[in-house]
């Protein structure tokens, strides 16, 4: 029954996300041949620069829509009408919420990914880089990641799960907020803003409570002011040994995730109200 | 477990409440196969409420609800054929994603059946829902949920704010489309036009039962009809 849910969770938004990828890359590829355009001819650079200034602003919409689709997704589809058709199909709850939590996530990164590939459109169509560079980039890529030591690899890979780790978390923070905000007879969706920040404080606090805690040699901070970004920086770090501190945020994150989709699961299966 | 042993639907001790409000109170209730049931009470009875608890759109503070022997589930869904007083379905859907929505889900669901429907409704199924007018819309929601062949129907005022021709329509429609086996499950407030196809009367009054009789019995012993006991018994 995933599967199907998913089939039309992602025929729900697809007309939507598959607009907003081709107006990015439209925009970036007529954008980078203004570029070459205006080298040529004057008169094309105030239209360059109006078309960049557009791209730039649109790139940021479509963060926009993006994170508004992914929660309209989950409170409309769960608790709004379409929840009346959605709870009486026979499915499970698990199955509601990872199917949400897919579709999300895959738009999230999909996303990402066409935004990274117009910028990559827009250099090209400009001339600055040919695209027997392109390939010379690879080619380079590839044989400097062959060439890696397989620490460095590892460590690289382990930040991208952690990424993701942190990605779904956070999609399940908002769900588990949305839900949680669901209990209250009012103002559901003030509520549910409200639990969210409450939530990233009460993940803050347990981070630095357990995440530093294992690891207080090598990330001691006596100004308490550690955030999130040391992870990553520690990733930069290294170069010939494993991060200590990666596995243990992972985990960290692993965790979070787990307690946060609980959170959904026994609002939507124990304390389900739509009015 | 075979579901057509058991009762089609057990309420025992149903509870609930929002906030101070208790809006069903200990109700116990339990309907046989094959019949059709009015559920009757004014506003505020809590007829939707038991509806939606029955449908697991809402969950009861305390009590046990059975559907064919099975807890309120995935597996009882599967049961349970439920139309809403609202429309549920997406703006973005054609009137065919529909159909194939209920036709990936629901095993019982007969898509020939309801494409029939829809064409002597004049339905297209390549319309899109935000393309249809509210009474069109409820209209296809009716065809997709009778269709399926389940073992409970449960319609919440299907022929509330709807004209005397849509009326008939929409009883022939749950007439001549339902699973014999099953039962149907219609609250209204709207006795008279239904009154001739009950098997059995719910009255519901402040959450609780106060008659559930079959209209047969309803005649012999009290000597009126349905809709003349109604008027009787929620007298302002």
């Amino acid at each position: 029954m995933l599967i199907k849910l998913l089939k039309y969770e992602f025929r729900s938004t697809s007309r939507t996300f598959g607009l907003v990828y081709l107006i990015m890359m439209v925009l970036c590829t007529l954008t980078g041949l203004l570029d070459q355009a205006s080298e040529l001819l004057s008169a094309y650079s105030s239209i360059f620069v109006t078309l960049l200034m557009v791209t730039a602003l649109f790139f940021f919409g479509a963060v926009v829509i993006t994170t508004v689709l992914n929660i309209g997704r989950f409170q409309k589809g769960v608790f709004g009408d379409e929840g009346y058709l959605l709870h009486t199909l026979p499915v499970h709850v698990w199955e509601i919420i990872a199917s949400k939590l897919i579709a999300a996530l895959v738009w999230t990164l999909g996303t990402v990914l066409v935004m990274g590939l117009s910028l990559f459109v827009m250099i090209l169509a400009s001339s600055a880089i040919s695209l027997s560079n392109v390939g010379f980039f690879f080619r380079s890529l590839i044989q400097f990641v062959s060439a890696a030591d397989p620490t460095v690899l590892t460590q690289f890979l382990l930040s991208i799960g952690l990424m993701l780790a942190m990605l779904i978390t956070l999609i399940l923070q908002v769900y588990a907020s949305i839900s949680l905000g669901h209990l209250f007879p009012s103002h559901r969706t003030a509520w549910a803003v409200v639990i969210f920040f409450l939530l990233n404080m009460i993940q803050d606090f347990f981070f630095k409570l357990t995440v530093f805690r294992l690891t207080p040699t090598i990330y001691a901070d006596p100004s308490g002011l550690l955030s999130f970004s040391y992870a990553f920086g520690e990733i930069n770090m290294a170069v010939n040994e494993l991060s200590p501190l990666t596995p243990s945020v992972f985990l960290f994150y692993l965790a979070a995730g787990a307690l946060l989709w609980l959170c959904s699961q026994l609002v939507l299966s124990k304390r389900l109200n739509l009015e | 477990m075979d579901s057509f042993k058991h009762p089609v639907l057990q309420c025992r001790g149903l509870n609930k409440s929002y906030g101070r409000h208790h809006v069903i109170k200990d109700l116990d209730l339990e309907l046989s196969p094959g019949r059709i049931v009015g559920l009757v009470g004014p506003n505020g009875a809590g007829k939707t409420t038991l509806i939606k608890l029955i449908c697991s759109l809402l969950t009861a503070q305390s009590g046990q609800i059975l559907i064919g022997g099975h807890p309120v589930g995935a597996g009882s869904k599967a049961l349970v054929s439920y139309l809403p007083e609202r429309t549920y379905l997406a703006d973005w859907m054609k009137v065919a994603d529909a159909l194939e929505l209920f036709a990936d889900f629901y095993a019982d669901f007969d898509r020939e059946k309801a494409l029939d429907m829809l064409a002597r409704l004049s339905v297209d199924p390549k319309a899109r829902f935000k393309t249809l007018s509210k009474g069109t819309r409820e209209k296809v929601q009716l065809v997709l949920v009778m269709s399926r062949k389940a073992l409970l129907y449960v319609l919440d005022e299907p022929i509330g704010g709807v004209d005397p021709a849509a009326r008939d329509y929409i009883l022939s429609t749950i007439l001549t489309n339902y699973n014999e086996e099953g039962t149907i499950l219609i609250s209204t407030h709207l006795i008279s036009d239904v009154e001739t196809v009950l098997d059995e009367a719910i009255f519901l009054k402040d959450g609780q039962i106060v008659l559930h009789k079959s209209v047969d019995e309803i005649r012999q012993e009290e000597g009126k009809s349905v809709d003349e006991l109604f008027r009787e018994v929620f007298k302002c």
